[in-house]
């Protein structure tokens, strides 16, 4: 029994939530028979079940919906919200006493007759009147009459008279239940063959009088039928476990035609209504349709065929063939079994591994072909099994349609609730985990996202808000985006809350940016609706939220505009427990790291292409063209250096956009590894992911790349010697993020002081022979990748060297490239650049403070401006002088302008530069026009956005294309920078992209022009 | 000695530099031999490395350092008991496991308040014995050095 139960309850509860989704779809397409088909057929299952395990109250509600469900379908009752919502509070009650079942294994006490009343009502509402309880006998009687009356004259064998006597014969209700002693057989139960001829009646009445079934008694002897009918009733209700073929050889027999399943169900319906009409109590009528159901499963099994085959009109018994189908090609599987399936699988990989390293010792020989394809069908194997735990996330999301739309009746909001990307798939496990947070989401985009209908109209938005899900795959992980249109977070109440629940002082809050207020509702107890809802607004939300999606590693991130909308980012891993790794080696230990986070695998050695170059000790490698900054794994995990390496590997990894590159020892190969977590105890050791176990039994660390690249961050700046602490909190994000802090090359030329140049501007470093450099014009000269390059020194106190090898700093602009000569370069530092003494001395900007020394900061500009001066011709062959674009520089660093300036005239425009926003607008007064604005955007008294607003509101310069040149991209900074009506947003250090949107912009505009 | 059951409690005893400790018997789920052990750069120094048991990833713990003992100079340490807290196995280095016993509450005593506050943090009390005194070990704080100023 217990088997049984369970198996009813998981059934009952997928159908209940599937009907849950239909019926919110029927609402919005009450035409739609294909799905109130489907719902009546759930309902009626759930119906079914329960009268066979005895569960009289789940029965007797389902009922009551059915008869509403058939109400729909006959089309006496319309389809309306009201009559919706009454089958959706059924469903509820019954999954309350489905709960409830589940608990105590019994069913729950509870009245049911105020939801029943409700259901009979409206079943009542259009329809003939429903048999009155009062007095069934009479009312039945005359019904029959009806029956029989409109049906014309039937030859019966039964008069009304017999019918009556019939009845006043059969038992009633109340001395059935008394009868009601399952020793008894079914046929007696029911009160014997006085009933069951007139239910015979009955039933073939209902079947000639329905055009769907009518062929199936077509041209058969009416009265020879009717008689045939009771013995089947007779003989299979008699039978109890009715003899199959014997029933089916009566019930061939007074049916005429092949019966399709269609057919079939509808007679069962007509079957029903008939019992119910004579009033036997609801398990009997269960009992008695169930066996005439199991009766016609066989019977219509060859009709199904039959059907299938001989192209049957009838679209519906195809359907619910092809159903049937379907449903034959699943199988349910305890989750149990899967699981022990999984570990089992993952042991068979272990072996293998195992196996595969000994014959890899053990060179060729016989096993090796056979252990090839062993390790082949356990790469498959695993797959599969790995497949099964797969589910997609539309099963997350499968109540969402009922939740959003009993809130939006609820509220009086009208939300369209879309859904994309359903079938992403991901494991088992971490959808049930994601399940609810989600739906609390969703909950709370429609609570307090969306706005109600009169003020969305007066918002100038739609009336009708739009919640959209959408997930899809992202780099091993999967992002699930919820995205509302509504009002987005109010700042201010967040504010105002924050400063309530002390979380931070206001000037704390005056210095966050929305952003960071608007994460505040991630904190416990943080709510901002004002009135506490049913729904929503207990304040227990999202930081539930987050820390359950923390919980199985994943992040949720937020971005909201204010009156636009609100949009939740969530990350998931798709932790998958056998990943494919790396093993490599240091200090005589193995490590795995994931391939996923894996760019490259680069060999150096002294006599290959790829040498590891030394800045101060730091190792760097050239890798096309570009600098990699390098850590050994050595030093991260804090062992000796090895001394007199021969050979390095390098791992090229990539986090974010920050890629760098590990060295390890020796690197070994890729394998399947069963990624096992570490002891509670590890956790907080950022560098591990988890351990596992290889094929020859050792335990291994796998090895994390974000941590990895928190550890290298971390250690540069604690090499930078400054106290940023507070900065570098934001868990590893300053790696990409950088705020106002920038590389910086620190170097020696002549004199004592420390030279400095950012470390952007800096091409390449070089070293070259001093016996390369010739002369022309009295210059120095390298050749250098097939081009000239002229030689600089810093200035005249320091002279080339008269042999050996001299470093160059390489700086690039514009295709041409030319070299600065120095005498040591120092380090590459983390800090930013504040230039306290403004210096005479041409070719040095001023005097900063890096890492605690004092530095003369490098005018790169002056250098390209003397080298390339005369050149400028000759790079700007193509621009001749007065078409050159006028472009106005604005940014309140003068450190920066001195670096952007020679840039953009070396691109060949002529750039106006100017250290605030009220300063350019002095030009727009005096009526001065440029083809471009760039603009900084964090600038003392008016900020970039306001001086894109002040330009765009009025005066000459509505049209003129702004850009905007920032520290910071965040993205919510980028839509801001879009929304004021700058046409590009581009990062401070990204020198080649301003080049191109500089010069697309005046394109776009000479077009426009 | 007593023998009423409900008075007396069972003790896997355990020598560490000397020392006699004991850990309650129930919390012991394994003994060990030596075992090759993976070390975790990095980590606490306490924490030895991780060892595979029978297919599962056990952290070991150096008890040694966990103590602040000296270390030992021969290789003594090559046992170690397997217990288990908050879910999952930890195995404890040791120098060797001795017997099981069963003591008596009434010689149970709380530790001494002169006792070094390593110890102090981890001894749940001390067992008067014949001969020695036995310290009984709480697995619970012995595991929870996070929160310890132990060694780092």
């Amino acid at each position: 029994m217990d088997d049984l139960l369970n198996e009813f309850l998981v059934e009952t509860n997928e159908a209940i939530d599937v009907v849950d989704v239909e019926l919110v779809i029927l609402e919005q397409d009450p035409n739609n028979n294909s799905v109130l088909d489907n719902i009546f057929r759930l309902v009626h299952t759930i119906k079914g079940t329960c009268g066979f395990l005895g569960l009289p109250r789940l029965e007797s509600v389902a009922h009551s919906a059915e008869n509403v469900l058939g109400k729909f379908r006959d089309g006496e009752i319309l389809v309306t919200p009201d009559a919706v919502t009454l089958i959706l509070a059924a469903l509820d009650r019954i999954k309350e006493i489905l709960a409830g079942l589940e608990e105590t294994q019994e069913e729950p006490q509870g009245d049911d007759t105020e939801i029943k009343d409700r259901l009979n009502a409206m079943a009542a509402g259009d329809a003939a009147p429903a048999p009155a309880p009062v007095a069934p006998v009479v009312v039945e009687a005359t019904e029959a009459t009806d029956v029989v009356s409109s049906l014309g004259n039937i030859p019966g064998d039964v008069s009304l008279e017999e019918l009556e006597a019939a009845f006043a014969a059969a038992p009633g209700p109340g001395d059935m239940l008394a009868n009601e002693d399952s020793s008894e057989s079914l046929f007696e139960r029911l009160g014997g063959l006085d009933t069951v001829k007139v239910l015979s009646h009955l039933f073939h009445n209902r079947i000639l009088s329905d055009a769907r079934t009518k062929e199936l008694l077509e041209g058969a002897d009416l009265r020879g039928s009717k008689n045939l009918m009771t013995k089947f009733f007779q003989e299979s209700f008699e039978a109890e476990h009715c003899i199959l073929d014997k029933v089916k050889a009566t019930f061939d027999s007074f049916i005429s035609k092949n019966c399709s399943t269609s057919q079939f169900n509808i007679t069962s319906e007509h079957l029903k209504s008939v019992l119910e009409e004579i009033d036997i109590s609801l398990t009997l009528i269960d009992e008695v349709v169930g066996i005439y159901e199991i009766a016609g499963e066989t019977i219509t099994e060859n009709s199904i065929e039959t059907a299938k085959t001989s192209d049957v009109k009838k679209e519906v018994s195809e359907k619910v063939a092809a159903e049937s189908n379907l449903a034959n090609q699943s199988i349910r599987v305890n989750v149990g079994v899967l699981e022990e399936l999984m570990t089992m699988v993952s042991e068979l990989v272990l072996t293998r591994n195992q196996l595969m390293q000994i014959a890899r010792n053990s060179g060729d020989n016989d096993y090796t072909v056979p252990l090839q394809r062993l390790s082949q069908c356990t790469t498959e194997l695993q797959e599969g099994v790995m497949k099964t735990r797969m589910q997609p996330i539309g099963n997350a999301w499968s109540k969402l349609p009922r939740i959003v739309r009993d809130l939006t009746m609820d509220l009086g909001k009208k939300i369209d609730l879309q859904m994309l990307g359903k079938e992403t798939e991901l494991d088992r496990q971490v959808l049930e985990l994601i399940k609810d947070p989600l739906t609390h989401m969703v909950r709370n985009s429609a609570d307090h996202g969306v706005e109600t209908p009169d003020k969305r109209l007066a918002a100038g938005k739609k009336e009708t808000g739009v919640i959209r899900l959408n997930a899809f795959h992202e780099g091993g992980h999967i992002i699930i985006e919820i995205t509302d249109d509504g009002a987005g977070l109010p700042v201010q109440k967040l504010k105002e809350k924050a400063l309530k629940l002390e979380l931070a002082t206001a000037e704390e809050l005056d210095d966050m940016s929305d952003n960071q207020i608007q994460r505040f509702i991630f904190h416990a107890g943080f709510s901002t609706a004002e009135k506490v809802t049913s729904v929503s607004g207990r304040g227990v939300g999202m930081d539930v939220v987050r820390s359950n999606i923390e919980k199985i590693g994943g992040t949720v991130d937020l971005k909201s505009i204010e009156g636009k909308g609100t949009s939740f980012a969530i990350k998931i891993p798709l932790t998958l427990a056998i990943v494919s790794a790396l093993v490599v080696e240091c200090n005589k230990q193995r490590f795995a790291i994931p391939q996923i986070s894996v760019l490259e695998l680069v060999r150096a050695c002294p006599d290959s292409d790829h040498v590891i170059e030394y800045v101060n000790g730091t190792p760097v490698l050239r890798l096309r063209d570009r600098l990699l900054p390098l850590t050994s794994l050595r030093t991260i995990l804090g062992f000796e250096e090895e001394k007199d390496k021969k050979e390095d590997f390098i791992i090229v990894a990539q986090v974010g956009n920050f890629t760098f590159g590990i060295i390890v020892d020796q690197v070994f190969d890729t394998e399947e590894i069963v990624v096992k977590p570490v002891a509670p105890i590890l956790k907080d050791m950022d560098i591990y992911s988890g351990n596992t176990i290889l094929g020859d039994g050792s335990v291994i660390m796998i090895l994390d790349a974000n941590g990895l690249a928190q550890a290298i961050s971390a250690k540069s700046d604690s090499s930078a010697g400054a106290d940023f602490g507070a900065d570098t909190e934001e868990d590893g994000e300053t790696s990409t993020m950088g705020e106002e802090k920038e590389a910086i090359l620190s170097f020696k030329a002549g004199g004592k002081s420390l030279k400095a140049v950012p470390l952007s501007l800096v091409s390449r470093l070089e070293e070259i022979d001093v016996k390369d450099i010739e002369y022309s014009d009295g210059k120095p000269l390298v050749q250098y990748r097939g081009q000239l390059m002229p030689m600089m020194t810093l200035n005249d106190t320091y002279q080339i060297k008269e042999e050996g090898r001299q470093q160059v700093l390489v700086f690039a602009n514009a295709g041409k490239t030319m070299g600065l000569i120095v005498e040591e370069i120092i380090d590459i530092l983390e800090d930013n650049i504040e230039v306290e003494l403004v210096s005479n001395t041409k070719g040095v900007i001023g005097s900063a403070v890096i890492n605690g020394k004092s530095s003369e900061i490098i005018d790169v500009a002056y250098f390209l401006e003397q080298v390339f001066g005369s050149w400028s011709a000759s790079v700007n062959i193509d621009k001749k002088e007065d078409h050159r674009s006028n472009i106005l520089l604005v940014d309140d660093s003068t450190f920066f302008l001195h670096m952007v300036r020679p840039l953009l005239s070396a691109a060949g425009y002529k750039v106006t530069a100017v250290s605030s926003a009220a300063e350019a607008l002095k030009f727009r007064d005096k009526g001065i026009i440029f083809d471009v604005i760039i603009s900084d955007i964090e600038m003392p008294d008016m900020d970039g956005f306001s001086f894109a607003k002040e330009i765009k509101s009025k005066g000459e310069w509505t049209e003129i294309p702004l850009i905007a040149l920032s520290s910071s991209t965040r993205p919510e900074d980028y839509d801001l920078g879009r929304a004021v009506g700058f046409n590009d947003y581009l990062e401070k250090r990204d020198r080649d992209s301003l080049i191109k949107t500089l010069d697309e912009q005046i394109r776009l505009k000479s077009e426009a022009a | 000695m007593d023998n009423e059951s409900n008075d007396n409690e069972d003790f896997v005893t355990i020598h560490l530099s000397g020392q006699l400790c004991g850990i309650p018997l129930l919390a012991v789920h394994d003994v060990l031999s030596a075992q090759r052990i993976t070390c975790i750069p990095l980590a606490h120094t306490a924490v030895a490395g991780v060892l595979n048991l029978r297919g599962k990833i056990v952290t070991a713990i150096d008890m040694r350092k966990r103590l602040q003992l000296p270390d030992t100079d021969k290789e003594l340490s090559s046992m170690s008991i397997v217990i288990e807290y908050q879910g999952e196995p930890y195995s404890l280095l040791i120098d060797k496991v001795g017997d099981v016993i069963s003591l008596p509450n009434g010689a149970f005593e709380k530790s001494p308040v002169t006792l070094d506050a390593c110890w102090q943090e981890v001894a749940k009390g001390v067992y008067r014995m014949d001969k020695e005194l036995m310290v009984v070990l709480d697995v619970e704080k012995l595991l929870n050095f996070n929160e310890s100023k132990a060694a780092a």
